[in-house]
């Protein structure tokens, strides 16, 4: 989910800051600037994990602090494709399944990266929209209770959009996910069948 | 005397999409001044990428991260160095396998799974799942059936049982060492009893392999 990258930023280090040691103020001028921002093709910026090197310290006419050249490594959430991660259910309508990790809120199980057949009923919980349900068998049914596990199927950045209205939902990085492989969807679903597996191996 | 550059104030940049070519895609909300515009380099703003994959991180060394900056130990959130957004990360991180992983068990892990040849992805997958069962860990291998006949990924499960699970709950005092046992996993989830009662009958089998590659690398040095 995680990596380190090397980035390189000149940066205008403002005057309040030129009371702390200068790591430290640098430090926190690129934590304001990066942190929980999205890089394009690069990932979210989730921390600031070192400084490497610093040049400069040049006053430009005009500015009330000094600008440096910082090169310093931040790690980046950038799942890869075919990694399975557990998410928490956000919200649940006739697109699918939209999740959510705490900080990270742009993952969708669209409707055709579900379990066949699934079919989806209006939900008596109010949280969602609607309730899909696995027909195998047995019904198997989505809901908030669990932790559901997810297998990344694409990371997209999509460009930014022209319009205000469409810039208000708008999300700069969208992770598609399936659920539509053993092991995946709610955590629940598997751990019955460990249970029926465990019974089988002592009865042999 | 000419009018100074203009300055963005930074509460009022709701998001930056930093593209290539280091032009800067800057969002202001505010009501009387929505505009989009690239705004070409000037000296004090500027950014490069230089390595974008500087090296994969699991997620034990992000929480190990934070966690050296304070997390636990501040239950304020307020004094540690730590932004809320990073916070959020190590909220998701605490609730996962991660959270009971050390360094010296992950490079455990590494070498003990070198003979089954995975794939640098499917080692980071595991590290950070725990698959404890042949159906958590499906998803996670490419091609099974070729890779892994028999019992080689049942073996690969036990590693991952071994080297990652959770610790036992307290045990009570001792009386008889399998007296002990039987309360530990009464408490413990329904599927951990299932796994332990399996890995009895597995655990012959892996102090055989253990010989073994104690055998292979004896003879190495």
């Amino acid at each position: 989910m995680f990596y380190l990258s090397l980035v390189e930023h000149k940066l205008l280090l403002p005057p309040h800051r030129l009371g702390l040691p200068i790591q430290d103020g640098i430090k926190k001028e690129l934590e304001l600037i990066f942190l929980d921002k999205v890089i394009a093709d690069v990932g979210l910026c989730i921390s600031v994990y070192d400084i490497r090197k610093i040049e400069g310290g040049f006053i430009v006419a005009g500015d009330g602090g000094s600008t440096y050249a910082v090169q310093f490594r931040m790690i980046m959430f950038r799942p890869f494709v075919g990694e399975i991660i557990t998410a928490k259910l956000k919200e649940s309508d006739t697109d699918g399944l939209h999740l959510s990790l705490g900080f990270f809120d742009d993952i969708h199980v669209p409707v055709h990266l579900l379990p066949s057949p699934s079919r989806f009923e209006p939900s008596p919980d109010t949280r969602y929209k609607v309730r899909w349900i696995w027909e195998y068998g047995d019904e198997f049914i989505i809901d908030g209770r669990d932790k559901i596990k997810f297998r990344v199927q694409s990371v997209k950045y999509p460009p930014m959009p022209d319009e205000l209205e469409q810039l208000k939902a708008f999300s700069p990085m969208v992770i598609t996910g399936t659920i539509d492989y053993d092991g995946l969807g709610p955590v629940s679903w598997w751990e019955e069948s460990q249970e029926k597996d465990a019974e089988q191996d002592e009865e042999s | 005397r000419p009018s100074p550059p203009p300055r963005f104030s930074i509460n009022t940049l709701k998001w930056i999409r930093l593209g290539y070519g280091n032009h800067l895609l800057v969002y202001i909300e505010e009501l009387h001044f929505l505009k989009l515009f690239a705004v070409r380099l000037s000296l004090s703003l500027e950014m490069k990428i230089i390595e974008a994959n500087a090296g994969p991180l699991t997620n034990f060394e992000v929480l190990d991260f934070i966690n050296s900056k304070g997390a636990s130990r501040d239950t304020t959130r307020v004094i540690a160095p730590i932004a809320p957004s990073e916070y959020k990360v190590y909220d998701y991180l605490a609730d996962s396998p991660a959270c009971n992983q050390t360094r010296e068990k992950i490079y455990e892990f590494l070498e003990r799974s070198k003979r089954y040849n995975l794939a640098k992805a499917e080692m980071l997958n595991i590290i950070n799942i725990c698959p404890t069962s042949l159906v958590e860990i499906d998803p996670i291998i490419e091609q099974c059936e070729d890779r892994f006949e028999g019992n080689r990924l049942d073996e690969l499960v036990q590693v991952v049982v071994e080297m990652f699970s959770p610790p036992p709950t307290q045990p009570e005092p001792r009386e008889g060492i399998d007296e002990d046992k039987g309360e530990v996993m009464e408490e413990e989830q329904i599927d951990e009893d299932g796994i332990n009662e399996a890995s009895d009958e597995e655990a012959a089998d892996e102090n055989d392999e253990e010989n073994a590659v104690a055998e292979q690398i004896n003879e190495e040095e």
